[in-house]
């Protein structure tokens, strides 16, 4: 294989996997926002709040990598009910949805300055799951981790399809995201829909940042970036849309790789931005999104 | 915004000050007399020292207000200035630019020179307000490049002297193609610039480069992009994480070739959290009080060296880096300098640009007009970090 094809190659895995952490940010974002109509910027910060938990718990416990996602992803399920039944919950009752945006900025700064409080300004890492190992086919480098951060992906989504698809909560769950005043009527607690929804999203989120943390060094600046991208792609993708935000998270990693491979880093961010306006005139509803949550 | 640390005694309101100034500016009859002599402060000189306490800066500012506070103290230990002694009124400046001219703004009137900010971005936005005010002001960041005879001094060695000692390093070494990959802000700009003259001026050819954004988590397209051309070695002029997520970069794919980095990266703190990814050959061009020990000063220097990291190191638990040593030496000039200017605050200015062949920890400052930086390349050695730790390598 000639260097060339090699290169790029390397460029669309590390794109890939990058693209995997915003799939999974965005599948969060996107699902609380079709249970509850709240787009949660906070989602990118619960990511890199989690990934930092997992590195203290890892150094305390002394467990290999690997056991902090265990520890970690029902620690987050957990602690995102709580923010919903505390903070998004009472403030959804007074705010409209888009006022609700406010509240979730709020929130997320919040966890940037916890995270300066109790992490401080250096950048965390983590040892990878597999060791240092990574597979190299045809000169192209595959990094462990990085297989994690897909697997991890994968599960997520055929977890996520088979409790939606194949379950009677997940029948309720999509009765919820297509009427919730409806659902309301039908007898169904949508009030438990929404601290669920909200849950997963926090396992996701955990999922996440315990999976990318051992593939880069996080610190408390890094809540933005997170967020931003969660959003993006979640937008694109089309909001509401599990699928959607999975392909605009994976886009969106490509994208930003390959930009960065042949442009300058503030050009590619430029760039990036610039593809997701024109889509969004091209398509209001984003890749795979729904007409009417436009007109919502 | 209150300041973080207080160490002068409590002082009059600002209104009954400036009355207080106006009073004694009128009975001395001379313009530009010591703040604090006129606000009948017990003749002591304060500098107003402005550090990043909080925020992404805090990695440097903790160091730097330590570095300034034993300046003070030895400074005070040895009769202080003039006969006077020398104090500091601190404050935070949260790594944010409003801050640092808030805080600015507090401290004109009552301060006879400014030391800080930690960060370039909060310098550049003081030089205004002290440029207003006639005061010196000794910014802690090497990324402000002051102008010819006005009052602003920037710390440690310009990033040309820096990049260009580092080539030369290098070239003797027999590597002639480098790889660069650097962050898209103020530093990292400046940094790439700095190193594509120096390798034009030394003979070394950049075979590849790529920028990335401060707050990336992964960089394996732009290492792919600086590493097309195959280089030698590879220059990664970034701080902090953005280093950070680079190193784990290099190290993910398997990259074996020496690395440099900025002096940004000077801190035992940062250099211990990347041990496990630090590259092989981990190299940092450094001011001379990373190095001193290994290159035998003359005995006024090792005395000044000695002191100083042996009372840090008593004082604070730990060995000083980066920041402590500029606000150590912007300390020691300024208060050099008000004592030459018998305490004229406007004259301090003239008598800290004549300063020349004067030791300091980080180097030997020699000013001028159109130098108020002061150290040389003769002030820049190359480190080598293994294991948290820095070893002396060449100059």
């Amino acid at each position: 294989m000639s260097p060339t094809m090699t290169g790029l190659i390397q460029v669309v895995i590390g794109g890939l996997a990058d693209g995997g952490v915003y799939a999974l940010i965005a599948l969060g974002v996107s699902l609380v926002y079709s249970i509850s109509r709240i787009i949660n910027l906070a989602q990118g910060g619960f990511v890199v709040l989690a990934a930092l938990l997992a590195v203290s718990i890892q150094q305390w416990l002394g467990v290999p990598p690997l056991v902090t996602v265990v520890i970690v992803v029902p620690l987050f399920a957990l602690l995102m009910a709580v923010v919903e039944r505390l903070v998004m919950a009472p403030a959804a009752a007074r705010a409209t949805p888009d006022r609700m945006l406010l509240v979730t900025v709020g929130v997320l700064q919040a966890i940037g300055g916890l995270l300066l409080l109790v992490w401080g300004n250096l950048p965390y890492t983590m040892q990878p799951f597999s060791g240092d190992t990574a597979i190299t086919i045809g000169g192209v480098r595959i990094v462990s981790q990085y297989l994690w951060i897909i697997g991890a992906l994968v599960v997520t989504v055929a977890a996520l399809w088979f409790l939606v698809q194949r379950t009677s909560l997940g029948l309720t769950m999509r009765a919820t995201a297509s009427n919730p005043e409806a659902a309301a009527l039908q007898g169904i607690n949508v009030g438990r829909i929404r601290l669920i929804a909200f849950s997963l999203a926090g396992a996701m989120a955990a999922l996440a940042g315990t999976t990318v943390i051992p593939a880069t060094f996080l610190q408390f600046s890094t809540v933005t970036p997170y967020a931003v991208a969660g959003f993006i792609a979640a937008v694109a993708g089309g909001l509401g849309s599990n699928v959607g935000a999975v392909v605009g998270g994976l886009v969106l990693g490509l994208l930003q790789g390959l930009f960065s491979r042949y442009t300058s880093g503030d050009l590619a961010q430029v760039i990036a931005m610039a593809v997701l306006i024109v889509l969004l005139l091209v398509r209001p509803t984003g890749l795979l999104g729904k007409k009417s949550e436009v007109r919502r | 915004m209150t300041d973080a640390v207080q160490f002068s005694p409590a002082r009059p309101s600002p209104p009954r000050r400036r009355l207080g100034i106006l009073v004694a500016a009128l009975a001395l009859g001379a313009a530009g007399c010591s703040a604090s002599a006129a606000s009948g402060d017990s003749g002591a000189y304060t500098l107003g020292l402005i550090t990043s306490q909080t925020g992404t800066g805090s990695q440097l500012g903790v160091g730097e207000l330590q570095g300034a506070q034993l300046a003070v103290d030895q400074i005070n230990a040895r009769g202080g200035v003039n006969g006077r002694q020398l104090r500091l009124r601190t404050a935070d400046d949260q790594s944010n630019p409003a801050q640092a001219v808030l805080q600015t703004r507090k401290m004109l009137g009552s301060v006879d020179a400014l030391v800080g900010p930690s960060l370039s971005g909060p310098c550049r936005a003081v030089i205004p307000l002290a440029t207003s005010a006639r005061l010196v002001n000794y910014c802690l960041s090497p990324g402000v490049k002051p102008e010819p005879g006005s009052y602003q001094w920037s710390a440690s060695a310009p990033t040309d002297t820096l990049a260009e000692r580092l080539m030369e390093y290098w070239k003797g070494q027999g590597i002639t193609r480098v790889g660069l990959i650097y962050t898209t802000d103020a530093s990292g700009l400046d940094g790439a610039e700095a190193t594509q003259h120096a390798a034009a001026r030394t003979g070394v050819a950049v075979v590849g480069q790529a920028s990335y954004s401060p707050s990336a988590v992964s960089v394996t397209s732009q290492l792919q992009a600086a590493t097309t051309g195959r280089p030698q070695a590879l220059v990664v002029w970034s701080s902090g994480a953005a280093a950070g997520v680079a190193f784990k970069g290099i190290d993910q794919m398997g990259l074996k070739v020496p690395v440099a980095t900025t002096d940004g990266n000077l801190t035992y703190a940062f250099l211990r959290r990347i041990a496990d990814y630090t590259p092989d050959t981990l190299l940092i061009p450094a001011t001379r009080d990373f190095w001193w020990q290994q290159q035998h000063p003359t005995a006024q220097v090792r005395q000044l060296e000695r002191g100083y990291h042996d009372e840090f190191r008593a004082r604070y638990g730990a060995d000083p880096d980066f920041g402590p040593g500029v606000a150590y030496d912007a300390v020691l000039l300024v208060a050099r300098a008000l004592e030459e200017a018998h305490g004229d605050v406007a004259g301090a200015r003239d008598a800290l640009q004549n300063l020349r062949g004067v030791p300091g920890v980080v180097g030997t400052y020699n000013f001028a007009p159109d130098d108020h930086r002061g150290i040389g390349a003769g002030d820049v050695g190359i480190v080598r970090a293994v294991n948290g730790r820095l070893t002396f390598v060449g100059r």
